[in-house]
This record gives structure tokens, C-alpha cells and sequence, in this order.
């Protein structure tokens, strides 16, 4: 696991050049299918959330309705933490998780 | 029960009997939202606050930050559509104004309490929303249903 030993205090290390850190992995917010949220109140809830159109947020319901779930956003922790909170703020069952 | 349309504004018309019921409905969803009265493994507990996370530790600790936000938050919306609909009530009939920002909390309230429901009733992806007049659960079922065909209605009088 990345970061979690403290590194010498060599020069060496100090040099290293900024490339070989590993860049933040993204994360993603995944909504899964269930029983009781409407159709058309998913697909609202994908508009005024995320400002997807209405062709757009449709297409991410079926995924989930079909498929049983969909991802729905990716960037950092942090943002897919507040996205899963706005969504449980709608109901919705949502995840997240490292992106594999 | 009447949804309609009309530029930015969208009017929801109650027969007196409706507008009882949803208050009633209201009251108790305020309720149910108070910090103590569901226990934490209750499954309508378990729907309103789901885990974030698949292992059960990250899944506490999101919920102990997030719970009480959310919580707070529900109760408010509810608050004030049944306020809404206590202003707007007559004996003859009730009529509530909305525009699309309190359209979508009226949206919100009725879908914490179908998710109650919901939950209740072990609601499936396939039910049919049929009623039996021989179900214990008749009377419930009667409310998820019609609090469902509100939803709906109003969802699509936003989208149209």
C-alpha cells in the first residue's frame, strides 16, 4: 500500500522526480437498482443532481434498472463522499468506491 | 388529486379527505424522523441512511458524519410542505402553488415516506400496486399506492 511508510531523509529520495508518485486513484459513486424508488423519480433525481438532460439521465435509470446498477460519478473521494450524501438526501441507494 | 401545470408554476389540487390524510401522513413522517425512533438496525432506518461504503466500518463512519445532516434536513422538508398544506387547506378543497424548486422537496417528502412504506411492506420490482381487501397490510398498501401515483404525477408535471 502506497503512503504509508515514511520515507528516508536522503538525498536520493528528496530527488526524486514528482512522476513516480502514483496519481490519486479515482473514485466512483455507483447507484444500485431497488424496489421501491419510481422510474421517473430516478431519472429526475440524475437531472437536478448531476444537470444531465433528459435523454442522459434516462439512459443511466435504465442502466441501473436493467443491470441493477449504474456508476454515476468519478473524481476524488472526497467529491463522490458528497455526491453519495446528496443522493442518499434523495433516497437513493448509492456507493462508492476505489475505481478497480 | 390533481396535478397541472401552468408555466413555471405547478398547481396541486386535494379533496378535503386527501389533504387530512397527507397531513397525517406528514405528521408521522416527522416523527419517524426524530432522532429516536427507529433503532439503528431497523430497516427503514437501514433505507433512509444506507451505507455508503461495502465494508461495514467505512459504512459507520460516513453514517455518523452524514446521519444527522440528512436526518435534519428530511425533517425540515417535511415541515414545510405540511405547513404548505395547512395554509393552503379550506373546508371546500386545498390548493398548493409550487414552483419547480418546492415542487422537487414535495418530490423529496413523498419519497421518504414511500421508502417507509416501502420498506414496511417488503415492497418487489415486480408488485403491481393491486389491493386486496383481504391483506392485514391493506390499509398501508392503499397509502403507498396513492402517495405513489402523487409522486409520479408530480415528477412528471416537472419533466413535460
Amino acid at each position: 500500500m502506497a503512503g504509508t511508510i515514511a520515507p528516508e531523509r536522503t538525498t536520493e529520495v528528496e530527488q526524486m522526480p514528482e512522476s513516480v508518485v502514483a496519481p490519486d486513484q479515482p473514485w466512483i459513486t455507483i447507484v444500485w437498482n431497488d424496489p421501491i424508488n419510481l422510474m421517473s423519480y430516478v431519472t429526475h433525481v440524475f437531472m437536478t443532481v448531476f444537470g444531465y438532460d433528459k435523454s442522459k439521465a434516462e439512459k443511466l435509470m435504465l442502466d441501473v434498472h436493467q443491470r441493477g446498477r449504474a456508476v454515476v460519478s468519478h473524481g476524488t473521494r472526497e467529491r463522490m463522499e458528497l455526491d453519495v450524501n446528496t443522493l442518499h438526501g434523495y433516497g437513493l441507494w448509492a456507493t462508492l468506491k476505489k475505481d478497480a | 388529486m390533481k396535478v397541472a401545470r401552468s408555466g413555471q408554476t405547478t398547481r396541486l389540487r386535494l379533496s378535503l379527505a386527501e389533504s387530512h390524510v397527507l397531513a397525517q401522513l406528514l405528521s408521522d413522517l416527522q416523527d419517524e424522523l426524530e432522532p429516536d425512533t427507529l433503532d439503528a438496525d431497523d430497516p427503514v432506518h437501514q433505507r433512509l441512511f444506507p451505507a455508503a461504503y461495502e465494508d461495514d466500518e467505512s459504512a459507520e463512519a460516513f453514517r455518523e458524519i452524514t446521519e444527522s445532516g440528512l436526518r435534519q434536513d428530511r425533517s425540515d422538508r417535511a415541515d414545510r410542505c405540511l405547513a404548505e398544506l395547512l395554509s393552503a387547506r379550506s373546508l371546500v378543497r386545498t390548493e398548493i402553488s409550487l414552483d419547480a424548486e418546492s415542487v422537487d422537496r414535495w418530490i423529496r417528502v413523498l419519497n421518504d415516506m414511500r421508502l417507509s412504506f416501502g420498506t414496511r411492506l417488503n415492497i418487489s420490482e415486480d408488485d403491481d400496486y393491486a389491493l386486496d381487501a383481504d391483506d392485514p397490510d391493506v390499509q398501508i398498501r392503499a397509502r403507498y399506492v396513492w402517495l405513489t401515483a402523487l409522486q409520479d404525477m408530480l415528477v412528471t408535471s416537472l419533466m413535460g
